[in-house]
């Protein structure tokens, strides 16, 4: 008798469970969203669209076989890909922007963007709040950018300006010189060469800086390291005792004869503060040098300013044709005037000169990793000192590592606290002290969640092609690697981009006389730009051969065509000029707007067939340019030509 | 067998109640990530189409119409008539016709050929996120003035 009930109990007990089972499968959260959205569609779509929609009903998913990945997101958005439900509340509106059209949901699903758990059916599963046991919540906002990294590998990305910034951020602070990171490479900080660093340095400015870096400058690009009073001491030793390459021979300067007012001039002439900043106005290329005459020797100074490359071979510095006495009076000017708002310093420890310390510093040195950014002889192949950054993206964080902050544990937030204040999260951490805003550390972490660790198929990729470096030898070469033209300018990819010039067609572009002026007197081809082409002061010889090789070998031959002067197309053109309101950007006869370059000289400068190319498509060209497309047809852009190349008394060049 | 149920219902009503009055609230913690964009989105008040609209106006625009659209750019001097000041004008006409001044240029309105057509240049969401910035600074919040 007891079996008998023990088994009608358990009959009706496994009964009372599958029907349980039926009934929360029936009433399962997605089949009352899309009854929602059988009711709503009805009221949305006219009948005729009605009758053509699919029927709705089922789970949905989209399955990427690729990457492993099933997206049953559609199950409940059910608008998302259907212009008709824009105004539609959610979960069924449209999807924002022309995302799918770029991204078609059957090829990227949605967790791909967005994060959350795809294979889920409930609200809270999917992860649109965080889980406890789902590490990507879904992203929302600025975060989302960062998946946008995850395929597009190249360092700008189009429409994902807080990923492209995050990016330009950890390029800028050069963590690529301590850490692993991919798509980043050491070679990009730009850090001096210290191995002959004791001929530079005062020595009373070497303990502050080591210090903290931003008592010198506001703006100092090293960070700090937190050093200890005995590491100081230590490493001050060693740089100091840095004498590899002694300076060129200044014995017979006489200094009593300089005249740090012409100095001052010389300065302004040589436009260097297109690269280094005073007091707040510049460039950035190279070190303000708003205090440099509390920093370094008059005698290593002047060396510097006649050869650059002396001690440091990859300086992006070039050697203009200064003669003694200029540099001298430069010197005089840099190293009495410019002295920032320094406090008096102690002198040094004297026992800096010992070798124990000068020992101690060089372990001081390898320990903090310095050879990562500051490239040193005997150390390139010492590994770098922190951790791979390899799939940073997809680091698990456990809650104890935030060592009891009221934080919420997320990865995000672990990475911020740590680009913030590197020591607090854990306790020995040699990674220096950035002085980053909140802005900074928060896109630099937009920039590192990109940094996945799953192995993608390459199909889902892009990366920007790595340029081909750009050697050029002989006399062309020589020249452009003594006034280092690369420094600003770009030829195929490789280069600064400080010149929004790029040199690659220049010899299709300007005539070749213009050049041979220019680059010797380089003036303002643009109104009101604060960054000018210094004047080297190159001999005549010198511009024409550059001027040659310009217009024999970088030029683009689609641009060139012969050109016949034709008065009537000239005067169509004039009158196609004023129709479309060339005036409001560009000057020509002494008046006109301030925002493209004068065309008043166009007859002397430019050549036609890069004319009629710029004016038919400028964005192919050159993609942000504020030159607008004005849809001409060839005749017309042939017609502005003509009349461009007729105007040959303007120019707002620099007197001489 | 009375006391000993009467017992066992006083220890489980005094372990429900123990659990319900449970004093204050553990604190809440913080996201300070996710802080500094809402702090900055806060801070300018705008959307994110808003945004993208800026960062295009300021590239493109700015230039001529000056950085909040008052017609008081460092190119604005150069121009005759100069541009008009956005916090006034704006309102005077719909959102189309600024779509409409972008795309094709001030002349397609039959104004002045000094503002040029952008449409072959910006791509049609591009032109969207500035007519909604344009919205912006049409009806300019305390903050944005």
């Amino acid at each position: 008798m007891r079996l008998h009930q023990a088994f009608a109990v358990l009959g009706v007990a496994f009964l009372a469970i599958f029907s349980w089972v039926f009934f929360k499968e029936y009433l399962a959260e997605w089949r009352t969203t899309q009854a929602q959205f059988r009711r709503l569609e009805q009221e949305v779509k006219d009948p005729h669209a009605l009758s053509l929609a699919p029927p709705v009903g089922g789970i949905r998913q989209v399955w990427l076989t690729d990457l492993d990945r099933v997206d049953r997101c559609t199950t409940c958005h059910l608008g998302v890909d259907d212009p008709s439900f824009a105004r539609a509340p959610q979960p069924f509106a449209t999807h924002r922007g022309t995302w799918l059209g770029t991204h078609p949901p059957d090829r990227y699903g949605c967790t791909v963007c967005h994060g959350g758990q795809g294979e889920a059916t409930t609200y809270s599963d999917a992860a649109h709040h965080r889980l406890p046991y789902w590490s990507e919540s879904i992203r929302a906002g600025e975060l989302l950018e960062a998946n946008c990294g995850t395929c597009h590998r190249e360092r700008a990305v189009p429409q994902a300006f807080w990923l492209t910034s995050g990016r330009e951020q950890i390029a800028r602070d050069g963590c690529a010189a301590c850490h692993d990171i991919p798509g980043f490479s050491r070679e990009e900080t730009r850090a001096p060469r210290l191995e002959s660093v004791g001929y530079k340095l005062q020595p009373t400015w070497i303990t502050v800086w080591l210090a903290n870096p931003r008592d010198y400058l506001s703006q100092a690009r090293m960070p700090n390291f937190r050093l200890t009073p005995d590491e100081i001491a230590g490493l001050s030793a060693f740089l100091l005792a840095q004498r590899a390459v002694p300076p060129l021979d200044s014995s017979a300067v006489d200094w009593g004869e300089a005249d740090p007012a012409r100095g001052r001039t010389l300065f302004g002439e040589a436009r260097c503060v297109t690269c280094h900043m005073i007091d707040g106005r510049g460039g950035t290329l190279g070190p303000e040098l708003s205090a440099v005459a509390s920093k370094v020797r008059r005698e290593w100074l002047f060396s510097f300013l006649k050869d650059p490359a002396r001690d440091q071979p990859d300086t992006l510095m070039l050697r203009y044709r200064f003669t003694d006495e200029e540099i001298r009076d430069l010197v005089a000017y840099l190293t009495t005037e410019l002295l920032g708002t320094t406090e008096p310093r102690t002198a040094p420890d004297a026992r800096y000169q010992s070798p124990t310390l000068v020992e101690q510093g060089r372990e001081a040195f390898i320990r903090h990793g310095c050879y990562g950014c500051h490239r040193f002889a005997g150390m390139e192949n010492l590994p770098k000192i922190g951790p791979s950054l390899v799939g940073v993206g997809d680091r698990p964080v456990e809650p104890a590592e935030f060592k009891g902050e009221a934080v919420l544990p997320t990865l995000p937030n672990w990475l911020f606290l740590k680009l913030r204040e590197p020591d607090t999260l854990m306790a020995e951490s040699r990674m220096p002290t950035y002085a980053f805003t909140d802005m900074e550390a928060a896109v630099a972490v937009v920039g590192l969640l990109s940094i996945r660790k799953a192995e993608l198929p390459a199909s889902r990729v892009t990366t920007a092609p790595r340029p081909e470096p750009y050697q050029p030898q002989g006399a062309f070469g020589a020249l452009l690697n003594r006034y280092r033209c690369l420094s600003c300018h770009q030829v195929r990819g490789t280069g600064g981009t400080l010149s929004t010039v790029p040199l690659d067609r220049i010899g299709s572009q300007l005539q070749r006389a213009y050049l041979v002026d220019y680059l010797q007197n380089p003036g303002a081809v643009r109104v009101g730009i604060e960054e000018r082409m210094p004047k080297f002061g190159m001999t005549t010889e010198e511009a024409r051969t550059l001027a040659d090789y310009m217009s024999t070998v970088l030029v683009d031959d689609s641009l060139d065509e012969p050109f016949r002067p034709d008065p009537e197309a000239a005067r169509r053109g004039e009158r196609l000029f004023a129709a479309l309101g060339c005036r409001s950007c560009h000057i020509v006869g002494g008046r006109g707007g301030y925002v493209g370059p004068d065309l008043g000289d166009s007859g002397r400068r430019l050549k036609p067939g890069w004319i009629e190319a710029w004016l038919t498509a400028p964005e192919r060209w050159k993609p942000d340019t504020l030159q607008p497309n004005y849809g001409l047809k060839v005749e017309e852009a042939r017609d502005l030509a003509n009349y461009l190349m007729s105007l040959t008394t303007g120019g707002t060049g620099e007197k001489p | 067998m009375r006391r000993v149920a009467i017992a066992l219902l006083a220890v489980a009503g005094g372990v429900i109640v123990g659990t319900a009055c449970r004093n204050g609230n553990e604190a809440v913690p913080a996201d300070p990530l996710i802080d500094v964009f809402n702090r900055r989105n806060q801070e300018e008040g705008l959307t994110r189409g808003q945004t993208d609209g800026k960062r295009l106006f300021v590239h493109y625009c700015a230039t001529c119409h000056g950085d909040a659209g008052q017609g008081d750019g460092q190119n604005a001097y150069n121009l005759d008539p100069p541009p008009p000041d956005f916090h006034e004008s704006l309102k005077v006409h719909q959102p189309s016709y600024w779509r409409q001044i972008i795309e094709g240029g001030s002349v397609a309105v039959g104004r002045s050929p000094q503002c040029p057509p952008w449409g072959r240049t910006l791509a049609s969401s591009d032109l969207d996120a500035l007519v909604a910035y344009l919205e912006v600074l049409a009806n300019p919040s305390p903050a944005q003035k």
